[in-house]
């Protein structure tokens, strides 16, 4: 079931939230232990459902009253555990809601519960997890995708009609790659992330998941907008009359779909722009030199924000405490024992990018190059109206694949991370499947602010 | 190349308790990682000026949050340290 068809039946009185509620409660019943995509299934889902239904007889008619969805577990819902799939929060209950989450609330939704990740938004195939890893629906020995696996996992299998993810380098739409569905990472800004656990604020983003383009938009279109709470938040421009039969221009950047990109990709990518041709828009090759960069610019910035992010977690204010002989001890010991091994290691990195003697080779040249990126992506929207790339290189790898090799699992950002740095709006789209029935997504970044563009074209990718 | 000591050092300055295995597979990873960031020397960032930097802090003004959930250190109205000096 798809949000938009639900409401439908809802409106026409076809369809309670109770018995949808019912039915999905019973499938995680049967799915999620295999699939391990939700951390925690809440309670009161039913009661939820119940009071939305009641609204609903009462003649209140809000735009997602009484759908359920599933939400990532970096994000606080007031009450309730947020854990960021770490030891060090597993007991910790948020005493606020996020104001996406206070946006969803307002607009009728209700939650059913927190999806797995990799420990606080960190890896790309939910591996990381201080709770296990969540498996793909298609074949459950292989990974998710990440870090936001378990929201993609929840809605690829029929466990949530839509959720809400994190995204700063991928880690809302490689997981919809790997899961098969439509996975928005919104325009830096666009979202308030107040009440998002921060992990490198730069680039870090909210957005939705969502079986279909439709469903996406409408979630993105309740949780957008300028927060007092956030100050990097803003307005997006007032709707955009795009007419939506126009043709649009795709850029390609063929450089930098030379190196590690698996052949079925790229074979479906090739064929999936074609298909696009075929109804009228323009694909065009396009140059961004600096492109090659991005993903060693990502992974020193990245770490480095991280790294201070997380000095918060220190056992004294919230989370695990271990107590030491000494405040330094009470850190360490806290710190060391509640995080795993790849949240140190970014730590460590982020701290080694950042110190004294190798602030200015590392981190300093990281933004710079940063700009160079930006700079290009600016000059390259004033020629076409999107930049198309595969979501990711691969389709699903087997679970520990690569967790011995972290830059092996590095190198699978390497088509997502240039949104994050250049700020830019960014789709992954489900465009078939590869051999062993892995899905592959295909993937558009827009200038900024311009997610009608994203829909736009993710509709054209539907009807052909 | 990353030594022991830098380990120590960066582990000291992170505040992270770490046993001998996890220094030494840290040493391994970091070396990897930051042989993979060489490539940055060849971008050509000459005209790039990174006072013009697009990503600036805004700060909001410093006011006492009574939000916060004290559970371990305290008993709701403040939070209880080890002594410092």
């Amino acid at each position: 079931m798809i949000i938009i068809e639900a409401l439908k039946k809802m409106k026409a009185g076809e369809l309670s939230s109770e018995k949808l509620v019912q039915d999905l409660l019973a499938k995680i019943e049967q799915e999620n232990p295999k699939l391990n995509a939700y951390l925690e299934v809440f309670a009161d889902a039913l009661k939820q459902a119940r009071a939305a239904d009641k609204a609903r007889q009462a003649g209140e008619d809000l735009p997602l009253l009484g759908i359920p969805l599933a939400i990532k577990d970096n994000i606080l819902i007031g009450g309730r555990i947020a854990s960021a799939a770490s030891k060090m929060l597993e007991n910790y209950h948020a005493s606020y809601d996020a104001t996406v989450i206070k946006r969803l609330k307002a607009a009728g939704a209700i939650f059913l519960g927190r999806t797995n990740m990799d420990e606080f938004a960190m890896g790309g195939s939910t591996e990381n997890s201080a709770f296990g890893s969540t498996k793909n629906p298609h074949d459950s020995t292989r990974v998710a995708g990440g870090s936001s696996g378990g929201s993609a996992a929840a809605v690829a299998a029929g466990l949530a009609l839509g959720a809400l993810g994190s995204d700063t380098g991928g880690s809302i739409r490689q997981p919809a790659s790997f899961c098969g569905v439509v996975g928005l990472k919104p325009t830096y800004g666009a979202v308030s992330r107040f009440g998002v656990m921060a992990m490198a604020s730069s680039l870090d983003q909210i957005g939705s998941f969502g079986r279909t383009v439709a469903d996406a938009e409408l979630l993105f279109n309740i949780i957008k907008g300028k927060d007092a709470l956030d100050s990097t938040s803003a307005e997006l421009p007032s709707t955009l009359s795009v007419d939506g039969t126009k043709k649009l221009t795709i850029g390609v950047p063929e450089n930098y779909l030379i190196t590690g990109i698996n052949p079925e990709v790229l074979a479906n990518f090739r064929v999936s722009l074609a298909k696009l041709e075929q109804v009228g828009h323009t694909i065009t090759t396009i140059n961004l030199p600096s492109l090659k960069y991005a993903l060693a610019c990502y992974y020193i910035i990245m770490p480095a924000e991280a790294s201070t992010n997380l000095a918060r977690y220190d056992g004294v204010r919230y989370g695990a405490y271990e107590a030491g002989d000494s405040l330094f001890a009470d850190y360490a010991q806290t710190r060391g024992r509640n995080f795993g091994v790849e949240v140190k290691r970014r730590i460590m990195l982020g701290t080694y990018v950042l110190s004294a003697g190798y602030y200015d080779a590392y981190y300093g040249r990281a933004v710079a190059v940063r700009q160079l990126i930006q700079a290009e992506f600016a000059k390259t929207f004033a020629q076409v109206d999107l930049i198309a790339l595969p979501t990711a290189p691969t389709t699903a790898w087997p679970i520990g694949e690569k967790t011995a090799d972290p830059l092996q699992m590095y190198l699978e950002d390497i088509f997502t991370v240039p949104a994050n740095l250049a700020g830019v709006p960014a789709i992954s789209l489900p465009s078939g499947r590869d051999s062993a029935g892995l899905p592959f997504g295909l993937q558009f970044f827009a200038p900024h602010f311009r997610e009608d563009l994203l829909f736009m074209i993710g509709r054209s990718l539907e009807e052909v | 190349m990353i030594s022991r000591e830098d380990i120590d050092n960066l582990a000291n300055l992170a505040r992270l308790a770490l046993d001998d295995a996890q220094k030494e597979s840290l040493i391994k990873d970091l070396d990897n990682i930051l042989g993979y960031f060489e490539q940055l020397k060849e971008a050509r960032v000459g005209e790039v000026k990174t006072e013009n930097y697009l990503a600036i802090n805004v700060m909001r003004a410093d006011e006492a949050n009574t939000g916060v959930e004290f559970r371990q250190n305290g008993n709701g109205q403040y939070i209880r340290v080890k002594k410092i000096l």
